[in-house]
């Protein structure tokens, strides 16, 4: 019955899809020959915004190989008419900014959820829960009346994207988690601005949270070079922290922060063996994200915890206070994060006292 | 020494009926019977294994029912038709399992301990084996380990249940012979499963049959022929 | 025994491997004269020592928890989880993870889940034992307890987030690395009072041999046997797989490896020889561990099949011959 009654829809679905029907996922359009000018597009890797000819195009690239993924024609777009699946709290964020709450008619899971809007809105039964990305059945979404779903894409198809898509319903791949500049990652504020018709409004709040970012670094970069810092935690027998140029290590060299692996190579943590990162860190000064709000906490995640001076001193720093909110936000945020780093780490930061993010960790 | 009364032998019903009968020490007694008879589970019945399900079955005067186990240990010893080929064992180790209920539980052996299973071994020619591997002999030989860790037991009543099958004519002599032996020098009870009829009828004065008549356990005694042990044991009447 | 001086020598280098060169002179200090505050000290006290203790007490006692499995159901394959024990751990900590309760979460927490556990299917399987008499009935059960707890944890890790199912699936690789200095002292209580009641049984194991019909003749009490065998096999092996998680290989392998090596049947010598010979092979495997660290980290686990295994063989060929 549930079926039929989606399969029968399935025209005026497509009437009401913010693409056109006649082009699915834009994988058909014809490569221009004409020439494409790349656009305002500074820091991000994974997605461009082109002009070809008088069509913008947004391009979205795969991380991993570099290919590209998807193409998505702005004239094709009607986002008078979305209504999105948003599976990741990054997107929450973005969309949040650009004011947008309202067209968001589903979310992976509430208790993740830190935005007020949302939560009314679930409560009167506009938006749903729908679980985890890669086990979401295909008729809770067709039923949704959604005609974009977000999610965060590891190198795979959305499950089911195929039949999504022959029924109007757009798939994108979200790979500001795999940008590992700051500012690159916040730059994808341009693609939702590109979808929802709010290019400039996206333009502008990008325009002034760079200033403000880069901002915070010059002035960092004046005081003195703070004392170093231990970040990540243990897992198992290794200690994962961020590599040299990963997005927090960035953020760290950024706020002038001394951070031992800051000159390593690669995106993503790095594995050590215990003896070494305690051997190489015993005397830092701060504990930077290990994961947990509470000391009492940490001490149990990680048994060896107290042996750092950092501990010892109750210098440990998380976001983890705002969970949900630092999930969302700080993506779209990043000058709030480094000023947070900045004022942790650097004693003679002459700023207000306001984080947005981080705090001590409670007892 | 093992005294029945209206003892009825058997798992669910009545294989072997025994009346009144009395094993005493100082003899060796050969249990003959056909196939099917019920002489493994009249064996069994005795060591404990069963219980018998009607009448009393006395052992040194106590009700076998009553007897616990490491007392029944020290009165009874048992030697099974066939001994699993153990690896990594020797022979010597392998007869001093017959002292374990003497053992403390640390499981040391005492110089008595040891003498005794010197002498066992001795006692049926073995001794020059003590060291070799379990899994390294015959089959005869095996048994005659088997033998001499009952013996090594020190129980005044020993079972074995047909401890001649696997050994060669000479050595089934000896152990018939040392049998014998035990029984009047050491005063003990010895009943022993066989089908070796003319070795029975040539040797031994004392034969318990079973399923005689009517299911019926019979004792002969004196010197039997064989021609007779055949008619009592297989009902050739 | 020559097996002694063994473990003190591997006990030794096992102590200086490691990813960071540490002089003599800092360990007598770290054991003895503790400053707190020197860096290769505190690494002596409290990474190296545990960790080498904890090699000693897995080795040692999963083999001998091994040794009395194979000796109650006269059967060279059983092994410490035979009878599920090491399973009914392993869902007792699945379920403790994805509880989510922070306390179930925490070390202790899963430690005290892993003992919990233990004891509970020993418990279970010790009740099992005084219905059936026949051992292989027994042993029948215990594999089918393994295998329905066994599904039982495929279900919780097909129903957990991604972040609880990495922590399971770390915790089920095995570490020697999670135990903490001060946790040493319960540990080799309890695996000295277990090792102990050991002993005591050498007796009855020795007439086991025989098959339980036969022990039973010689005097032993077969039911209050298997009680102590389950009872211990439970203790040994929850208190190791609650410190270290679940660990293959070590309690099937080295009894008859003892065996092979000794050639006797009696249960003194293999006792000993499965302490010494099990705590050697798991500081010889954690060497590895450690020397490979640099490079790459292995699972304990791994290494104790991968190195172990081919060992195994080798010394079964070479008596063969």
């Amino acid at each position: 019955m549930f079926r039929f009654l989606v399969y029968f829809f399935i025209p005026t679905v497509c009437g009401t899809s913010f693409i056109s029907c006649s082009n699915d996922s834009s994988k058909q359009i014809p490569h221009s020959k004409e020439k494409s000018v790349s656009l305002y597009v500074k820091y991000a890797k994974n997605f461009k915004i082109i002009l070809e000819g008088d069509e913008q195009i947004l391009v979205l690239f795969d991380p991993t190989s570099g290919k590209v993924e998807q193409r998505f024609n702005q004239s094709e777009l009607k986002p008078e008419k979305i209504k999105i699946v948003a599976l990741s709290s990054t997107h929450i964020g973005m969309i949040h900014v650009l004011n947008a709450d309202n067209l968001i008619c589903g979310v992976s899971n509430m208790i993740y959820v830190a935005n007020k809007v949302f939560k009314v809105n679930f409560e009167a039964g506009l938006v749903k829960e729908y679980g985890e990305e890669n086990n979401i059945p295909l008729e809770n979404l067709v039923s949704s009346g959604a005609n974009l779903v977000l999610y965060s894409g590891f190198g795979k198809e959305f499950p089911h994207q195929k039949q999504l898509e022959k029924l109007g319903i757009v798939c994108l791949a979200n790979y500001d988690w795999r940008e590992n500049h700051p500012l690159g990652k916040a730059e994808w504020i341009k693609v939702f601005g590109f979808f929802l018709g709010k290019e400039k409004e996206a333009n502008d709040y990008f325009d002034k949270i760079e200033k403000e970012y880069l901002n915070l670094v010059e002035e960092a970069s004046k005081l003195k070079t703070s004392k170093s810092i231990i970040s990540g935690n243990v897992i198992g027998d290794l200690w994962y922290a961020p590599s040299g140029d990963s997005y927090n290590s960035v953020l760290f060299r950024d706020a002038n922060i001394k951070y031992n692996y800051s000159e390593t190579d690669g995106t993503g943590s790095l594995a050590i063996p215990l003896e070494q990162i305690l051997k190489e860190n015993k005397g830092c000064a701060f504990w930077i994200n290990p994961g947990t709000e509470t000391f009492q906490k940490l001490r149990k995640m990680n048994s060896k915890a107290a042996l750092f001076n950092a501990f010892k001193n109750k210098n440990v720093y998380c976001y983890s206070q705002k969970g949900n909110y630092f999930w969302e936000m700080s993506a779209v945020e990043p000058q709030k994060v480094l000023s947070d780093l900045i004022q942790i780490t650097h004693p003679d930061f002459n700023v207000h006292n306001k984080m947005y993010f981080y705090s001590k960790l409670n007892e | 020494m093992i005294r029945f009364e209206n003892v009825n032998i058997g798992y669910h019903e009545a294989l072997l009926k025994v009346k009144f009968t009395e094993l005493t020490r100082g003899h060796a007694y050969a249990l003959i019977g056909e196939n099917g008879s019920g002489k493994s589970t009249f064996l069994k019945t005795i060591s404990g294994q069963i219980s018998p399900f009607e009448g009393r079955l006395l052992i040194n005067d106590l009700d076998s029912n009553g007897i616990v186990n490491k007392e029944r240990s020290r009165l009874i010893s048992f030697v099974p038709t066939q001994t699993a080929v153990i690896s990594n064992i020797s022979v010597f180790d392998f007869v001093g399992l017959g002292r374990t209920p003497y053992l403390n539980a640390l499981g040391r052996f005492s110089k008595k301990d040891i003498e005794i299973i010197e002498l066992a071994m001795s006692q049926l020619n073995i001794s020059h084996l003590r060291q070799k591997m379990l899994n390294e002999l015959s089959d005869g030989e095996r048994q005659l380990s088997a033998i001499a860790s009952a013996i090594s037991q020190e129980t005044p009543i020993i079972l074995l249940d047909e401890p001649t099958s696997y050994l060669d004519y000479r050595n089934k002599l000896l152990v018939l012979e040392k049998v014998k032996d035990l029984a009047k020098t050491q005063n003990k009870c010895i009943l022993f499963s066989t089908h070796d009829l003319d070795m029975v009828s040539e040797n031994l004065e004392t034969v318990v049959c079973a399923r005689g008549k009517n299911k019926q356990l019979e004792l002969l005694l004196g010197k039997i022929s064989k021609e007779k042990l055949i008619e009592v044991a297989f009902n050739f009447v | 025994m020559i097996c002694f001086f063994a473990i003190i020598l591997f006990a030794f280098l096992h102590l200086f491997s490691g990813t960071i060169q540490i002089s003599f002179s800092d360990f007598i200090n770290g054991l003895f004269k503790y400053d707190s505050e020197n860096v290769n000290q505190i690494i002596v006290r409290n990474f190296r020592l545990p960790r080498m203790m904890m090699a000693i007490v897995s080795g040692a006692g999963l083999s001998v928890a091994g040794l009395l499995m194979q000796n109650l159901f006269n059967n060279p394959l059983a092994g410490p989880n035979i009878l599920g024990i090491s399973t009914g751990s392993s869902l007792f900590v699945a379920f403790s993870i994805m509880s989510g309760i922070p306390f179930f979460v925490s070390d202790i927490g899963i430690i005290a889940s892993a003992l919990i556990g233990a004891m509970l299917f020993g418990l279970i399987i010790l009740a099992f034992s005084l219905f059936t008499k026949s051992h292989s009935s027994l042993l029948l059960i215990g594999i089918m307890i393994g295998s329905f707890s066994g599904a039982l944890v495929s279900i919780l890790q097909s129903v957990s987030d991604a972040q609880e199912l990495k922590i399971f699936t770390i915790w089920a690789m095995g570490s020697l690395q999670q135990v903490e200095f001060g946790q040493l002292f319960l540990i080799q209580t309890i695996f000295i009072i277990g090792v102990g009641l050991t002993f005591l049984l050498i007796r009855a194991m020795n007439a086991l041999v025989l098959g339980s019909n036969q022990a039973s003749l010689l005097g032993i009490n077969i039911r209050m046997v298997r009680i102590l065998v389950i009872g211990i096999t439970s203790i040994l092996t929850g208190l190791i797989t609650a410190f270290c998680g679940p660990i293959a290989f070590v309690g099937l392998a080295v009894p008859n490896l003892v065996k092979i090596i000794f050639k006797t049947q009696n249960h003194k010598v293999l006792i000993l020889g499965s302490i010494a010979i099990g705590a050697i092979f798991m500081l010889i495997c954690d060497i590895f561990v450690q020397l490979l660290d640099k490079y790459i980290h292995l699972p304990i686990n791994a290494i104790t099949s991968m190195l172990g295994a081919p060992f195994i063989v080798f010394i079964i060929l070479k008596k063969l011959k």
